[in-house]
């Protein structure tokens, strides 16, 4: 065998375990497959609204409850994505100090966005939110004096009564909104499905996308405290 | 005009390397920054010290010999101009001016503000090459290129290889060079044949070197001197990713190498 073929046959494996670009490609995948979840997420809770004291979105927990092979397969499915977004970023973070081991005395970065400058920061900041919000709503165990299985509005609404958790809530959603916002657009980069033509598309689009989702989102809590969804 | 130089001093590679006050005294605002670089070496080598190294060639903007970081942009405050083709005009006087060399660990530094960028050699050795037949130069015409195709292809051979991408990039990730080189070659038909392979290869050598990963941000695209656009990052994704699932390696293409 050549060193030529020798070369080759190492890059092979190379290339699909170490490749920083592989390794982008399954954030920038994992990315999309969460946000997908987060548009069902949004349309479902948004039965909040329904005005009927919790009817609809009662029978929607029940009815999403009610195939257990598929809940937990949609399960299983966003955790792992949840983990390799976060186990590759963490690899490529890493890489980003290996690669500059000295920095600069001074170092003009106006040309980056606010959103892409602080994905380090609302990525654990979301992280630290989906842990509490499994605890809270999924589980039941960090408000348990106003969880009621079974009762999502109630549960819900008896949560976002209180002050300090909508608004860590609504927070949270802020966070969400300024990751979206580098995230949904970086996606197309990264995959290298982006062209001149679309790229204006996909940096606008990820913005109204963002906004919309955060607003949404925190319409919720927001309502809830507005007394616009009540028991 | 008077500046005030704060340049980095650095003997060799394995010195420590500092930050040394200089005066620039009665610039003339018509010389280039390296011009005004050359005559406070004058006054350096006249006092018996040490001049500022810092490397050039060309002077004209095509080489891509010479470039440092000014206040913390590359290549200085102007857009798509090298370090020689910016003049002190743009300066005012009583500016106090940061120099330092491209930081990376994959550029180490030689002395002050030259760093050697073999790493970008040894990315191009990698796959940066077409298969041509050597010998009388083929009929004009007779290989048809999309206008469209042959301007992008020149866009990115625009690419002088100076390094200010890594430079200005947070991740210090040569994507910019190497997705240049990628898209260069793989937009002309005399690219096709290695084309899997190219995207494969660089892109190893370019992990290999330890260059970051790119974050889509556009820090390089701002400082490039020849104004290539992130564009071509995307098309090297494009094309590593498709290679990476696609490519057959060497033994099992047909006819190819053993």
């Amino acid at each position: 065998m050549s060193s030529a073929a020798a070369a080759i046959r190492s890059n092979r494996a190379f290339r699909i375990f170490d490749a920083t670009i592989v390794k982008k490609a399954i954030v920038a995948v994992t990315g999309l497959v969460m946000f997908g979840f987060l548009v069902g997420h949004l349309a479902g809770n948004l039965q909040m609204f329904a005005g009927d004291e919790g009817k609809a979105i009662d029978a929607y927990a029940k009815f999403l409850k009610s195939v257990p092979e598929i809940l937990w397969t949609a399960r299983v499915t966003l955790l792992g994505c949840v983990f390799l977004h976060i186990y590759f970023t963490i690899q490529l973070w890493k890489l980003k100090g290996d690669a500059r081991p000295q920095g600069y005395v001074k170092k003009d970065n106006s040309h980056s966005t606010f959103t892409s400058k602080t994905m380090y920061y609302s990525g654990p900041m979301l992280f630290f939110f989906i842990v509490y919000h499994l605890l809270h709503f999924t589980m039941g165990i960090a408000d348990q004096a106003n969880y009621f299985e079974g009762e999502v509005y109630k549960t819900v609404v008896l949560g976002f009564q209180q002050p300090l958790i909508s608004g860590s809530y609504i927070l949270a959603m802020f966070f969400l909104c300024l990751h979206l916002n580098h995230g949904l657009y970086s996606i197309w980069q990264t995959l290298g499905l982006t062209s001149p033509r679309y790229k204006p598309l996909q940096k606008n689009g990820a913005a109204v996308v963002s906004i919309v989702m955060f607003l949404g989102f925190a319409s919720i809590p927001a309502g809830v405290l507005a007394g616009v969804i009540h028991l | 005009m008077n500046l005030k130089l704060n340049v980095w001093r650095q003997k060799n590679r394995t010195d420590k390397g500092r930050m040394e006050t200089y005066q620039a005294n009665n610039v003339n605002p018509d010389m280039s920054f390296l011009e005004m670089l050359d005559v406070v070496n004058e006054d350096l080598i006249a006092s018996g010290k040490d001049p500022i190294a810092f490397e050039h060639d060309c002077r004209e903007g095509i080489c891509g010999s010479c470039g440092f970081v000014v206040n913390g942009v590359a290549h200085g405050p102007e857009p798509e101009t090298t370090m020689c083709q910016l003049h002190m005009r743009h300066f005012k006087d009583g500016d106090e001016l940061f120099l330092e060399p491209w930081r990376a660990k994959a550029f180490p530094v030689i002395k002050d503000l030259i760093v050697d960028r073999s790493a970008f050699d040894r990315i191009i050795a990698a796959g940066g090459y077409v298969s041509a037949n050597t010998g009388s130069a083929p009929d004009g015409n007779a290989l048809q290129i999309p206008k469209e195709n042959a301007d992008r292809a020149m866009d990115a051979a625009a690419c002088i290889g100076c390094g200010a991408c890594v430079a200005a990039c947070p991740n210090a990730s040569a994507a910019l060079f190497t997705g240049a080189k990628i898209s260069h070659l793989g937009l002309l038909p005399q690219g096709q044949a290695e084309r899997s392979r190219r995207a494969l290869r660089m892109v190893a050598q370019f992990n290999e070197e330890l260059f970051g990963s790119c974050t889509n941000i556009g820090e390089c695209e701002a400082v490039c001197p020849k104004g290539i656009s992130i564009e071509v990052i995307a098309r090297m994704n494009r094309d590593y990713l498709a290679a990476a699932l696609t490519d057959r390696g060497a033994k099992k293409s047909a006819g190819g190498e053993a």
